[in-house]
Protein backbone atom coordinates (compact mmCIF):
# COMPACT_ATOMS: atom_id res chain seq x y z
CA UNK A 1 0.00 0.00 0.00
CA UNK A 2 2.82 2.34 1.03
CA UNK A 3 5.07 0.74 -2.05
CA UNK A 4 1.92 1.76 -4.41
CA UNK A 5 1.48 5.09 -2.53
CA UNK A 6 5.13 6.38 -3.24
CA UNK A 7 5.38 4.77 -7.11
CA UNK A 8 2.33 6.84 -7.72
CA UNK A 9 3.79 9.86 -6.30
CA UNK A 10 6.86 9.34 -8.35
CA UNK A 11 4.67 8.85 -11.19
CA UNK A 12 2.87 12.10 -10.85
CA UNK A 13 6.70 14.27 -10.47
CA UNK A 14 7.63 12.41 -13.51
CA UNK A 15 4.29 13.37 -15.69
CA UNK A 16 4.91 16.78 -14.15
CA UNK A 17 8.28 17.15 -15.24
CA UNK A 18 7.68 15.48 -18.73
CA UNK A 19 4.84 17.81 -19.07
CA UNK A 20 7.11 21.16 -18.00
CA UNK A 21 10.13 19.49 -20.33
CA UNK A 22 7.75 19.65 -23.30
CA UNK A 23 6.25 22.85 -22.62
CA UNK A 24 9.82 24.54 -22.46
CA UNK A 25 10.87 22.21 -25.80
CA UNK A 26 7.61 23.99 -27.08
CA UNK A 27 8.64 27.31 -26.38
CA UNK A 28 12.53 27.83 -27.72
CA UNK A 29 11.58 26.01 -30.52
CA UNK A 30 8.18 26.96 -32.21
CA UNK A 31 7.47 30.13 -30.93
CA UNK A 32 10.25 32.26 -32.77
CA UNK A 33 9.58 33.23 -36.23
CA UNK A 34 11.80 35.06 -38.82
CA UNK A 35 11.06 37.29 -41.83
CA UNK A 36 13.17 38.77 -44.20
CA UNK A 37 12.48 42.31 -44.75
CA UNK A 38 10.88 43.24 -48.51
CA UNK A 39 13.38 46.62 -48.73
CA UNK A 40 16.00 44.65 -50.51
CA UNK A 41 14.30 42.37 -53.33
CA UNK A 42 16.53 40.23 -55.77
CA UNK A 43 17.61 41.49 -58.40
CA UNK A 44 17.31 39.95 -62.01
CA UNK A 45 19.77 38.29 -63.39
CA UNK A 46 18.87 40.92 -66.26
CA UNK A 47 19.26 43.90 -64.41
CA UNK A 48 23.00 43.74 -63.67
CA UNK A 49 25.05 46.30 -66.55
CA UNK A 50 27.44 43.91 -67.27
CA UNK A 51 30.86 45.19 -68.91
CA UNK A 52 31.37 44.85 -72.54
CA UNK A 53 34.65 42.17 -71.45
CA UNK A 54 33.90 41.17 -68.18
CA UNK A 55 37.28 40.73 -66.25
CA UNK A 56 38.77 37.78 -64.10
CA UNK A 57 38.00 39.03 -60.18
CA UNK A 58 39.53 37.51 -56.81
CA UNK A 59 36.97 37.31 -54.26
CA UNK A 60 36.89 38.06 -50.62
CA UNK A 61 34.64 37.38 -48.27
CA UNK A 62 33.62 38.19 -44.48
CA UNK A 63 30.69 37.58 -42.16
CA UNK A 64 30.87 40.15 -39.34
CA UNK A 65 29.32 40.72 -35.77
CA UNK A 66 29.14 43.72 -34.69
CA UNK A 67 32.03 44.49 -36.79
CA UNK A 68 34.36 41.72 -35.62
CA UNK A 69 35.20 38.60 -37.67
CA UNK A 70 32.75 36.15 -37.77
CA UNK A 71 34.72 32.81 -39.11
CA UNK A 72 32.04 30.44 -38.69
CA UNK A 73 28.71 32.59 -40.17
CA UNK A 74 31.50 33.61 -42.93
CA UNK A 75 31.93 29.51 -43.50
CA UNK A 76 28.36 29.11 -43.56
CA UNK A 77 27.44 32.33 -46.53
CA UNK A 78 30.88 31.93 -48.68
CA UNK A 79 29.07 29.36 -51.38
CA UNK A 80 26.25 31.60 -51.54
CA UNK A 81 28.16 34.91 -51.77
CA UNK A 82 30.06 33.53 -54.82
CA UNK A 83 26.59 32.02 -56.49
CA UNK A 84 25.53 35.36 -56.58
CA UNK A 85 28.97 37.12 -57.56
CA UNK A 86 29.03 34.54 -60.80
CA UNK A 87 25.50 34.72 -61.46
CA UNK A 88 25.55 38.81 -61.82
CA UNK A 89 27.66 38.25 -65.10
CA UNK A 90 30.39 41.17 -64.49
CA UNK A 91 32.98 39.22 -63.93
CA UNK A 92 34.60 36.41 -66.68
CA UNK A 93 35.47 34.06 -63.74
CA UNK A 94 35.51 34.60 -59.94
CA UNK A 95 37.95 32.84 -57.61
CA UNK A 96 39.53 32.85 -54.05
CA UNK A 97 43.21 33.22 -55.97
CA UNK A 98 44.64 36.07 -57.38
CA UNK A 99 43.13 37.16 -60.32
CA UNK A 100 44.93 38.02 -63.91
CA UNK A 101 45.05 41.71 -64.11
CA UNK A 102 44.55 42.34 -60.15
CA UNK A 103 41.17 42.82 -59.79
CA UNK A 104 39.78 42.41 -55.95
CA UNK A 105 36.22 41.88 -55.11
CA UNK A 106 35.57 42.23 -50.75
CA UNK A 107 32.37 41.54 -49.74
CA UNK A 108 31.79 42.58 -45.99
CA UNK A 109 28.20 41.56 -44.53
CA UNK A 110 28.25 43.23 -41.07
CA UNK A 111 25.29 42.37 -37.94
CA UNK A 112 24.50 45.38 -35.85
CA UNK A 113 21.55 44.55 -34.12
CA UNK A 114 18.67 47.37 -34.26
CA UNK A 115 16.73 46.26 -31.44
CA UNK A 116 19.41 46.57 -28.70
CA UNK A 117 20.96 43.81 -26.37
CA UNK A 118 19.17 45.07 -23.57
CA UNK A 119 16.03 45.83 -25.14
CA UNK A 120 15.95 42.37 -27.06
CA UNK A 121 16.85 40.92 -23.29
CA UNK A 122 13.59 43.15 -21.97
CA UNK A 123 11.45 41.96 -24.58
CA UNK A 124 12.43 38.15 -24.46
CA UNK A 125 12.06 38.15 -20.26
CA UNK A 126 8.46 39.41 -21.18
CA UNK A 127 7.15 37.43 -23.43
CA UNK A 128 8.52 33.74 -21.23
CA UNK A 129 7.19 35.70 -18.46
CA UNK A 130 4.00 35.59 -19.93
CA UNK A 131 4.24 32.27 -21.23
CA UNK A 132 4.03 33.80 -24.76
CA UNK A 133 0.66 35.55 -24.57
CA UNK A 134 2.90 38.72 -25.27
CA UNK A 135 4.58 38.73 -28.47
CA UNK A 136 7.73 40.85 -28.67
CA UNK A 137 9.88 41.56 -32.01
CA UNK A 138 13.19 42.10 -32.63
CA UNK A 139 15.45 43.44 -35.22
CA UNK A 140 18.91 42.75 -36.85
CA UNK A 141 20.25 45.07 -39.68
CA UNK A 142 23.03 43.56 -41.92
CA UNK A 143 24.82 45.91 -43.78
CA UNK A 144 26.75 44.51 -46.65
CA UNK A 145 29.74 46.74 -47.94
CA UNK A 146 31.14 45.52 -51.61
CA UNK A 147 34.50 47.03 -52.40
CA UNK A 148 35.81 47.11 -55.77
CA UNK A 149 40.09 47.10 -56.89
CA UNK A 150 40.25 47.05 -60.71
CA UNK A 151 43.96 46.97 -60.35
CA UNK A 152 46.56 47.38 -58.11
CA UNK A 153 47.14 50.94 -57.21
CA UNK A 154 43.41 52.24 -58.91
CA UNK A 155 40.66 53.75 -56.56
CA UNK A 156 38.44 52.05 -54.76
CA UNK A 157 35.04 51.48 -55.67
CA UNK A 158 32.20 51.12 -52.28
CA UNK A 159 28.89 50.06 -52.37
CA UNK A 160 26.76 49.78 -49.32
CA UNK A 161 23.05 48.22 -49.11
CA UNK A 162 21.56 48.07 -45.71
CA UNK A 163 19.01 44.64 -45.37
CA UNK A 164 17.12 43.45 -42.18
CA UNK A 165 15.58 40.57 -40.31
CA UNK A 166 12.85 40.38 -37.86
CA UNK A 167 12.78 37.95 -35.17
CA UNK A 168 8.54 37.46 -33.34
CA UNK A 169 8.87 35.38 -30.11
CA UNK A 170 5.12 34.32 -28.98
CA UNK A 171 2.13 35.60 -29.84
CA UNK A 172 2.86 38.50 -32.45
CA UNK A 173 1.90 39.72 -35.84
CA UNK A 174 4.34 39.62 -38.91
CA UNK A 175 6.40 42.23 -39.68
CA UNK A 176 4.60 44.84 -42.03
CA UNK A 177 6.82 44.60 -45.79
CA UNK A 178 8.85 41.61 -45.04
CA UNK A 179 8.55 37.32 -45.62
CA UNK A 180 8.55 34.77 -43.33
CA UNK A 181 11.37 32.15 -43.80
CA UNK A 182 11.09 28.54 -42.90
CA UNK A 183 14.45 28.95 -41.12
CA UNK A 184 17.25 30.35 -39.84
CA UNK A 185 19.85 29.15 -42.10
CA UNK A 186 17.49 30.21 -45.47
CA UNK A 187 16.69 33.89 -43.67
CA UNK A 188 20.54 34.10 -43.87
CA UNK A 189 21.23 33.16 -47.02
CA UNK A 190 18.07 34.97 -48.52
CA UNK A 191 19.65 38.62 -46.39
CA UNK A 192 23.02 37.70 -48.34
CA UNK A 193 21.76 37.02 -51.85
CA UNK A 194 19.75 39.95 -51.96
CA UNK A 195 22.08 42.50 -50.36
CA UNK A 196 24.82 41.34 -52.75
CA UNK A 197 23.05 41.20 -55.29
CA UNK A 198 21.46 44.55 -55.09
CA UNK A 199 25.53 46.06 -54.20
CA UNK A 200 26.75 44.43 -57.13
CA UNK A 201 23.62 46.10 -59.15
CA UNK A 202 24.85 49.78 -57.66
CA UNK A 203 28.96 48.92 -58.81
CA UNK A 204 27.71 47.56 -62.35
CA UNK A 205 25.85 50.87 -62.62
CA UNK A 206 28.90 52.94 -61.72
CA UNK A 207 30.64 54.45 -64.89
CA UNK A 208 34.25 53.82 -62.78
CA UNK A 209 33.36 50.35 -63.32
CA UNK A 210 34.87 48.77 -66.12
CA UNK A 211 32.59 50.18 -69.16
CA UNK B 1 18.78 36.57 -35.79
CA UNK B 2 22.55 35.68 -35.47
CA UNK B 3 21.98 35.95 -31.42
CA UNK B 4 19.12 33.80 -31.99
CA UNK B 5 21.70 31.18 -33.67
CA UNK B 6 24.01 31.92 -31.25
CA UNK B 7 21.45 31.20 -28.41
CA UNK B 8 20.48 28.39 -29.65
CA UNK B 9 23.95 26.77 -30.44
CA UNK B 10 25.12 27.65 -26.67
CA UNK B 11 22.51 25.52 -25.63
CA UNK B 12 23.47 22.94 -27.71
CA UNK B 13 26.91 23.68 -26.33
CA UNK B 14 25.36 23.22 -22.47
CA UNK B 15 23.75 20.39 -23.16
CA UNK B 16 26.45 18.47 -24.85
CA UNK B 17 29.49 20.16 -23.75
CA UNK B 18 30.23 20.44 -27.13
CA UNK B 19 33.55 21.97 -28.46
CA UNK B 20 33.52 25.32 -30.32
CA UNK B 21 36.43 25.10 -32.87
CA UNK B 22 37.68 28.66 -33.99
CA UNK B 23 36.57 29.05 -38.06
CA UNK B 24 38.82 29.20 -40.90
CA UNK B 25 41.11 32.68 -41.36
CA UNK B 26 39.41 35.03 -44.26
CA UNK B 27 42.15 37.54 -45.26
CA UNK B 28 40.66 40.74 -46.02
CA UNK B 29 41.05 43.80 -48.81
CA UNK B 30 43.36 45.28 -46.69
CA UNK B 31 45.89 42.92 -45.97
CA UNK B 32 45.82 41.43 -49.64
CA UNK B 33 46.24 44.67 -51.15
CA UNK B 34 48.79 45.79 -48.45
CA UNK B 35 50.94 42.71 -48.57
CA UNK B 36 50.48 42.86 -53.07
CA UNK B 37 51.64 46.29 -52.99
CA UNK B 38 53.94 46.03 -50.47
CA UNK B 39 57.00 45.07 -52.43
CA UNK B 40 57.96 42.09 -50.51
CA UNK B 41 59.45 39.05 -52.13
CA UNK B 42 57.23 35.70 -52.25
CA UNK B 43 57.97 33.72 -48.98
CA UNK B 44 57.87 30.42 -47.85
CA UNK B 45 56.48 29.74 -44.39
CA UNK B 46 58.68 27.28 -42.59
CA UNK B 47 57.84 25.67 -38.76
CA UNK B 48 55.08 27.74 -36.53
CA UNK B 49 55.53 26.04 -33.13
CA UNK B 50 55.03 26.62 -29.25
CA UNK B 51 57.85 28.85 -27.61
CA UNK B 52 59.97 26.45 -25.40
CA UNK B 53 59.29 26.45 -22.31
CA UNK B 54 55.56 27.56 -22.46
CA UNK B 55 52.44 25.46 -21.54
CA UNK B 56 51.83 22.55 -23.90
CA UNK B 57 48.10 23.51 -23.26
CA UNK B 58 48.67 26.91 -24.75
CA UNK B 59 49.04 25.53 -27.92
CA UNK B 60 45.93 23.07 -27.57
CA UNK B 61 42.58 25.38 -26.30
CA UNK B 62 41.54 28.06 -24.36
CA UNK B 63 37.74 28.29 -22.99
CA UNK B 64 35.22 30.80 -22.75
CA UNK B 65 33.91 29.99 -19.71
CA UNK B 66 34.10 26.54 -19.42
CA UNK B 67 33.21 25.96 -23.02
CA UNK B 68 36.74 25.14 -24.94
CA UNK B 69 37.67 26.55 -27.77
CA UNK B 70 39.88 24.61 -29.83
CA UNK B 71 42.13 25.60 -33.48
CA UNK B 72 39.96 23.65 -36.72
CA UNK B 73 40.90 20.16 -37.50
CA UNK B 74 42.87 18.75 -34.98
CA UNK B 75 45.70 21.12 -35.69
CA UNK B 76 47.38 23.16 -32.88
CA UNK B 77 47.35 27.19 -32.60
CA UNK B 78 50.56 27.60 -33.60
CA UNK B 79 49.78 25.79 -36.81
CA UNK B 80 46.49 27.70 -37.33
CA UNK B 81 48.47 30.80 -37.05
CA UNK B 82 51.25 29.50 -39.53
CA UNK B 83 48.00 28.37 -41.98
CA UNK B 84 46.49 32.23 -41.57
CA UNK B 85 50.02 33.00 -43.23
CA UNK B 86 50.01 30.94 -46.22
CA UNK B 87 46.01 32.01 -46.78
CA UNK B 88 47.40 35.53 -46.49
CA UNK B 89 50.16 35.20 -48.73
CA UNK B 90 48.74 33.13 -51.17
CA UNK B 91 45.80 35.88 -51.65
CA UNK B 92 48.21 38.33 -52.24
CA UNK B 93 50.19 35.96 -55.12
CA UNK B 94 53.31 36.78 -51.98
CA UNK B 95 53.63 32.79 -50.79
CA UNK B 96 56.35 30.81 -52.86
CA UNK B 97 57.68 27.10 -51.48
CA UNK B 98 60.87 27.57 -53.03
CA UNK B 99 61.63 31.09 -51.75
CA UNK B 100 65.17 31.36 -49.98
CA UNK B 101 63.34 33.72 -47.52
CA UNK B 102 61.15 31.66 -45.07
CA UNK B 103 59.00 32.62 -41.78
CA UNK B 104 59.35 31.01 -38.83
CA UNK B 105 57.36 30.94 -35.73
CA UNK B 106 57.00 30.65 -31.68
CA UNK B 107 53.71 31.15 -29.90
CA UNK B 108 54.67 32.85 -26.46
CA UNK B 109 51.14 33.86 -25.53
CA UNK B 110 47.59 33.07 -26.20
CA UNK B 111 44.97 33.57 -23.53
CA UNK B 112 41.33 34.50 -23.62
CA UNK B 113 39.73 35.68 -20.65
CA UNK B 114 36.13 35.64 -20.76
CA UNK B 115 34.48 35.19 -17.36
CA UNK B 116 34.19 38.86 -16.40
CA UNK B 117 30.63 39.89 -16.53
CA UNK B 118 31.37 43.37 -18.23
CA UNK B 119 34.80 43.24 -19.93
CA UNK B 120 36.67 40.47 -21.46
CA UNK B 121 40.15 39.98 -22.89
CA UNK B 122 42.75 38.33 -24.86
CA UNK B 123 46.66 37.87 -25.69
CA UNK B 124 48.34 36.39 -28.51
CA UNK B 125 51.95 36.81 -29.00
CA UNK B 126 54.72 34.94 -31.17
CA UNK B 127 58.44 35.61 -31.78
CA UNK B 128 58.54 36.05 -35.88
CA UNK B 129 61.90 35.20 -37.54
CA UNK B 130 62.64 35.59 -41.25
CA UNK B 131 65.53 33.45 -42.06
CA UNK B 132 67.65 33.76 -45.41
CA UNK B 133 69.30 30.44 -45.75
CA UNK B 134 70.92 30.00 -41.67
CA UNK B 135 71.24 33.73 -41.14
CA UNK B 136 67.95 35.78 -39.18
CA UNK B 137 67.44 39.04 -41.14
CA UNK B 138 64.54 39.66 -39.23
CA UNK B 139 63.92 38.40 -35.26
CA UNK B 140 61.17 39.99 -32.98
CA UNK B 141 58.45 39.13 -30.48
CA UNK B 142 55.00 41.04 -31.43
CA UNK B 143 52.01 40.83 -29.13
CA UNK B 144 48.25 41.57 -29.75
CA UNK B 145 46.19 42.59 -26.94
CA UNK B 146 42.76 43.38 -26.97
CA UNK B 147 39.54 44.18 -24.63
CA UNK B 148 35.97 44.09 -25.16
CA UNK B 149 32.33 44.76 -23.40
CA UNK B 150 31.45 41.44 -22.65
CA UNK B 151 28.01 40.50 -21.48
CA UNK B 152 26.46 38.95 -18.28
CA UNK B 153 24.40 36.46 -20.62
CA UNK B 154 26.66 33.40 -21.42
CA UNK B 155 24.59 33.37 -24.96
CA UNK B 156 25.85 36.98 -25.90
CA UNK B 157 29.31 36.45 -24.11
CA UNK B 158 30.92 33.34 -25.26
CA UNK B 159 30.75 33.15 -29.01
CA UNK B 160 31.15 37.02 -29.04
CA UNK B 161 34.81 35.97 -26.84
CA UNK B 162 35.18 33.22 -29.72
CA UNK B 163 35.14 35.61 -32.45
CA UNK B 164 37.27 38.44 -30.73
CA UNK B 165 39.46 35.69 -29.65
CA UNK B 166 39.97 34.46 -33.82
CA UNK B 167 40.25 38.07 -34.81
CA UNK B 168 43.82 38.57 -32.67
CA UNK B 169 45.23 36.25 -35.29
CA UNK B 170 44.62 38.22 -38.22
CA UNK B 171 45.34 40.90 -35.97
CA UNK B 172 48.73 39.93 -34.85
CA UNK B 173 49.61 38.79 -38.83
CA UNK B 174 48.69 42.73 -39.73
CA UNK B 175 50.94 44.00 -37.06
CA UNK B 176 53.68 41.49 -38.81
CA UNK B 177 52.86 42.76 -42.43
CA UNK B 178 53.21 46.60 -41.34
CA UNK B 179 56.44 46.57 -39.80
CA UNK B 180 58.78 48.08 -41.54
CA UNK B 181 61.77 45.80 -40.24
CA UNK B 182 60.11 43.07 -41.80
CA UNK B 183 59.45 44.86 -45.47
CA UNK B 184 62.94 45.24 -45.37
CA UNK B 185 63.56 42.04 -44.49
CA UNK B 186 61.45 40.48 -46.70
CA UNK B 187 62.43 43.19 -50.27
CA UNK B 188 64.76 41.56 -52.38
CA UNK B 189 68.15 42.78 -52.54
CA UNK B 190 69.30 45.55 -54.61
CA UNK B 191 72.07 44.84 -57.23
Amino acid sequence: MRNDYRSGRTLIRTALWLSCLSVLTVMLSGCVALYVDNGVPDTPATDFHRPQTPQPVQLLFSFQTKGVANPRATDLLKDQVKETVTNSGLFSAVSADPAAGGAILSVTIDNEPITSQQDAMAKGFGTGLTFGLVGSQVTDGYICTVDYVGAPGSAKIEKVVHHAIHATVGAHAAPANSTKAPDAKTAAKTVARQAVGAALKQLGDDPAFGH
Amino acid sequence: MFRLLAVAALSTVLCGCVTVKVGDHQPSLDTVSGLRDSGITPLNVEDFKLAPGAKPETDKGVSARGTPVNPPQGQTFSAYLRNSMITDLKSAGKYDAQSPLSVQAELTANELHAAGISRASAVLAARFRVMRGDQAVYDKVLKQEQSWESSFMGAVAIPDAINHYSEQYSALLAQLYADNDFRQACTPPAH
